[in-house]
């Protein structure tokens, strides 16, 4: 799937991800290749913007975790960023149902 | 063979910082993550099998040309791209423009009209203007070539120094202050025009202006006669008219979409 075509969704993407637990950014992106079974092929470097947007947005929290003398920066999904997440949920669903009814015909 | 891989690593990370926009803290920060996540995916195609070096250079083709990460990073900070900002400022370079040529105009041609009261009334056309440079800026920031952020800075020191020696009354300090101010946003303009981010026009004419009202000034001084005016019309009128044309391209973008403002109101 070309990039252009998920970097407008790439924001409630990447907090679905981190929703399971706090992620570091390369695991978040290996988690997001994992559950699109590899359709989501986008420059890697592209996800730090995003996550550093969420941050700022309140949405993301971020610390440094340091294990076997390695220092990773790990994302974790605030109170606010679960909201958000739902509401984006919710405007997907509605969105996806559309789209199915004007593609399919339905109600026509 | 490792430390050739890590090598590797650090060179393209350390090429990417100083292209990011923001602050050196938050640039150090992001470095450092970047190089983490780089070290994770080399490793990861290390245990696939590739040596050292391979590894590190499919994890650095992994993360993206260093132009895609930059401007991506740009664009969440709202630079680079068209926003409200750089809208209404666009619109304040217009007002900003035509007033300071209006004004400039009548002060040839009216008697009662002084040199003072133009000065007054200019300083608050150039602070529309000053704020429309700064969209330009935020707008053409990604792509600018070192030059001209070089010469964003150096006309910044300049007005600073064209101030501070105004105040104390050093005609010197005002002078290379005026002139860095020239160098300084002949660097930017042409710097913007290489960008290709908006219209060459506009800026050509400002670097016209400029350019004219630098050698009209040389030729009065080395003529010796009082060409100040002149100069003053032709840069200023140069410059009026290529900047209320930017402000106007500025103006008439659409705003890309706020994914900030979107998803907070979302």
């Amino acid at each position: 799937m070309g990039s252009e075509l998920i970097k407008g969704h790439l924001d409630p993407l990447v907090m679905a991800v981190v929703e399971q637990g706090p992620l570091h950014g390369y695991a978040i992106i290996e988690e997001l290749r994992r559950r699109s079974q590899g359709e989501f092929d986008l420059p890697e470097g592209s996800v730090y913007p995003a996550l550093h947007r969420l941050e700022r947005l309140g949405y993301l929290s971020s610390r440094w975790d340091e294990n076997a003398g390695r220092r990773r920066r790990v994302y974790e999904l605030t109170r606010s960023g679960r909201k958000a997440l739902a509401a984006k949920r919710d405007e997907w669903t509605g969105f996806r149902n559309a789209v199915t009814s004007v593609l399919e015909g339905a109600g026509g | 063979m490792a430390s050739d891989a890590g090598g590797s690593i650090e060179t393209f990370v350390a090429l990417l910082e100083p292209n990011l926009v923001g602050r050196a803290s938050l640039r150090r920060r992001l470095a450092e993550e970047m190089c983490g996540h780089l070290e994770d995916a080399a490793e990861h195609y290390r245990i696939l099998g590739l040596t050292p070096g391979e590894a590190a250079q499919r994890a650095i083709e992994d993360f993206g040309p260093p132009e895609v990460v930059v401007g991506a990073w740009a664009e969440s900070k709202g630079v680079g791209v068209p926003t409200t900002f750089t809208r209404y400022a666009g619109l304040a370079g217009i007002v900003g423009a035509l007033g300071l040529g209006g004004s400039l105009i009548y002060e040839q041609m009216s008697e009662s009209y002084s040199h003072g009261m133009f000065a007054e009334v200019s300083l608050s056309f150039l602070a529309l203007f000053a704020m429309s440079l700064v969209a330009l800026y935020l707008r053409v920031r990604g792509k600018l070539v070192p030059y001209g952020r070089l010469g964003t800075r150096v006309a910044i020191v300049g007005f600073v120094a064209v101030v501070v020696s105004s105040s104390l009354w050093f005609a010197p300090g005002a002078l290379v202050g005026l002139l860095a101010i020239f160098v300084g946003l002949g660097s930017f303009f042409v710097g913007t025009i290489r960008s290709g981010v908006v219209p060459r026009g506009p800026l050509a004419l400002g670097i016209a202006g400029l350019v004219g009202a630098f050698l009209v000034g040389l030729v009065g001084t080395l003529l010796g006669f009082d060409s100040g005016p002149t100069a003053a019309l032709v840069g200023v009128g140069a410059l009026a008219t290529g900047w209320a044309w930017l402000g106007l391209h500025l103006w008439s973008e659409d705003v890309a979409a706020d994914t900030d403002r979107e998803l907070a109101t979302g």
